[in-house]
């Protein structure tokens, strides 16, 4: 249909009345069952200050690490998986961020070296979606920033001579021409 | 970390020293996660942060090359000549074996003072697709208003690599396929705008692409000034599955000519204006789709496969330059097994001209009519009665719009079984108006397709957000309506799209 020329919006408004009508005829209850079972479950984790916190299996699920570990054990209730790489406050900011579907309003509140400790953390536990939004989140942090600010955000030490340093400002000129695009 | 001062102060109010080490020790990968959320030119300011960042930004997978700046050509020539050298280091010190999944080369408000510089781009960027592995390469040129005209030559290098997936050259200039292609592992090509420059350009490109499954060409009036000396497009392949092909031709005078032959060909999608004559042969199609305007339409063998058929063409009535008018219904037996036909007014007019017999439709599943005047057209309406009567399955009618000529209110009595003969409605499972606006005739019609379809399962009626919701008086005009037990009645409304659904619990 799209191809005719209709406007996609009004193809896409069609598509899902036409999924929400199917959906109406269907018997609801044993697709969504399996998900039931496993809500509210938690899975025991001792961050690296040696807290042990209950998080939700929804979270955890995000974990690929501990996914591998849950794949590969018979995982009962009792069962605690040490994270010695992160501590209990960044699994809090986790636990926010993931609850909050990952809104960047959320992200704005982080200081710059949670942001940088939970990119860590995400990097550590192998959280794919977190990760990409704290990359996003510290992207816009040091957009447009002086290369001073850069450097002091990441902990950089400039190691280049003077000298080196102009030769490379020149051979990269136009990422510091300073252009008002359209 | 600039000041040792400050590197101190951190350690001793956090106490996380081992984080911030642990940032500087992460694996570049991570450090290109972050720089590829941002743009190419602010990723490569990073390179100045220290030895470590210098080259980081050369490794990123998507490579955004963006030029749109629009100043006075001396100045805008400054600085494209600053942009080239730094695509030039770009491509040139990369590292050749890290795969390059997009590459794109955009150049807006081009300028004759650029010419020599967009050379040297196009070469290095050419050498980049063809020794380095991109997978996607998309190149765009818009000129300057101060441009009439522009020919460019493409490097043969660019159409050279063992990689590249997917091709997209957006070029508002003349430009030629090179002598040579050789893209053994190209998927997808769209050429938007295309020109003609030579009758066996197209020809050439497919040849060179033994792996081509998806075509965009879009053949046009980007300028008034386009004019091609090329009469005829072939296209033949014998890996292609989709073609999608706009040829907006201003001079009617000239007949075109377009050939379609390939054996693997699914999906077929042309919109024509000008002056065409369409040979298509393509026994494996799927997918159909013709709009526009066309002087012959020839089904060279049947479609067995045919699904979807979207025909809202224009038969350019011919002078009598050429007598042989061919018939416009003919290439529908070629069609006869199609299950979803989309047929608009103008289509319905070729037909209703035409004098061959319409085939038995026995696979048509759903009818959809678009922007039909139909009801004050009496030779239409013939042709859409001899059309249901031989779809003995329909059981899908869907309507965009009933639209209606205002004179109808003031003189017409519709006859609906002249228009929808009683065994397709007795047989009809469900209706559907996509923009129901309310009017007396609309009413009309659902009303008479539900006292006479005992077969009727749903009637869905959608009104567009800008008509307003369903008041409560319109509902109950739809719902008192006679009708059978099992049908379902969905009243939506939008932007939510919200459905009143109401199951008739009290028939008659």
């Amino acid at each position: 249909m799209a191809e005719r020329g209709e406007s996609s919006e009004a193809v896409m408004l069609k598509k899902t009345e036409e999924e929400k009508l199917r959906k109406g005829k269907m018997i609801v209850g044993d697709e969504s069952k399996a998900g039931y079972e496993e809500e509210g479950k938690k899975v025991k984790l001792v961050t690296s200050d040696g807290v042990t916190m209950e998080v939700e299996i929804s979270i955890v699920k995000e974990m690929e690490i501990i996914q591998t570990f849950i794949g590969a054990t018979d995982t009962d209730d009792s069962f605690i998986f040490p994270i010695s790489n992160v501590s209990s406050h960044i699994l809090n900011q986790i636990i926010e961020l993931v609850k909050g579907e990952y809104d960047q309003e959320l992200a704005k509140k982080l200081s710059h070296d949670e942001l940088k400790e939970i990119l860590v953390a995400a990097n550590y536990l192998n959280m794919k979606t977190l990760f990409h939004f704290i990359a996003t989140a510290i992207a816009n942090v040091i957009q447009n920033k002086s290369v001073e600010f850069v450097r002091d955000f990441f902990g950089i030490v400039n190691d280049f001579t003077e000298e080196e340093e102009a030769e490379l400002r020149k051979t990269n000129a136009w990422a510091f021409e300073g252009v008002d695009e359209d | 970390m600039a000041e040792p001062s400050a590197n101190i102060l951190k350690q001793t109010l956090d106490g996380e020293a081992d984080n911030i080490d642990r940032l500087s020790a992460l694996p570049e990968s991570v450090l290109l996660s972050i720089l590829s959320c941002l743009e190419l030119k602010e990723a490569a300011a990073t390179s100045v942060l220290s030895t470590t960042w210098r080259d980081i930004f050369l490794q990123l997978p998507n490579i955004c090359l963006n030029f749109n700046i629009n100043r006075n050509p001396p100045e805008q020539a400054r600085l494209f000549h600053i942009f080239t050298l730094f695509a030039g280091r770009v491509f040139r010190e990369r590292n050749p074996e890290a795969p390059v999944w997009f590459l794109k080369v955009s150049v807006s408000n081009f300028t004759q003072m650029m010419e020599e510089d967009y050379r040297s781009l196009l070469m290095s960027a050419a050498a980049a697709v063809s020794t380095q592995k991109v997978y996607q390469f998309d190149l765009r040129l818009t000129c300057s208003l101060l441009i009439e005209s522009l020919n460019i030559v493409l490097p043969p290098a660019m159409f050279t690599s063992e990689t590249l997936t997917i091709l997209r050259l957006t070029l508002y200039a003349d430009w030629d396929v090179p002598k040579n292609v050789w893209l053994p592992n190209l998927k997808y090509a769209h050429f938007i705008p295309y020109r003609l420059m030579h009758e066996n350009s197209t020809q050439r490109f497919l040849d060179g692409c033994p792996r081509l499954q998806g075509m965009i060409l879009m053949i046009g009036d980007i300028t008034d000034s386009y004019e091609t000396n090329v009469k005829t497009l072939r296209i033949s392949s014998s890996s292609l599955k989709s073609l999608r092909l706009g040829w907006d031709q201003m001079d009617e005078s000239e007949i075109m000519n377009i050939i379609v032959k390939s054996e693997s060909l699914e999906r077929l999608t042309l919109s024509l204006t000008g002056g065409h004559r369409v040979n298509v042969d393509t026994p494996n199609l799927n997918f159909f789709s013709i709009t526009g305007y066309v002087l012959e339409l020839n089904m060279i063998q049947s479609l067995p496969l045919i699904d979807e058929v979207v025909l809202d063409v224009q038969y350019i009535i011919q002078s009598s330059t050429y007598p042989q008018t061919q018939d416009a219904s003919t290439f529908l037996r070629a069609l006869e097994n199609v299950r979803l036909l989309d047929i608009s007014e103008q289509s319905m007019k070729a037909l209703y001209e035409s004098t061959s017999v319409v085939p038995i439709f026995r696979n048509m599943y759903k009818i959809s009519l678009n922007y039909c005047n139909l009801f004050p057209h009496s030779r239409i309406q013939q042709v859409l009665f001899n059309l249901f009567e031989n779809c003995p399955n329909l059981q899908v009618l869907f309507f965009e719009k009933v639209k209606v000529f205002h004179h109808y209110y003031y003189f017409h009595h519709v006859d609906f079984e002249s228009v929808f003969p009683i065994s397709m409605v007795q047989n009809l499972k469900r209706l559907e108006i996509f923009d129901f606006k309310g009017r007396e005739m609309e009413y009309k019609l659902v009303e008479f397709f539900m006292n006479n379809g005992p077969c009727l399962e749903t009637v869905f009626l959608r009104k567009d957000h800008l008509r307003g919701i369903w008041k409560p008086e319109q509902e109950q005009r739809i719902v008192s309506m006679m009708c059978s037990e099992e049908c379902n009645i969905i009243l939506s409304q939008n932007l939510e799209s919200k459905i009143i659904s109401i199951k008739k619990l009290d028939s008659p």
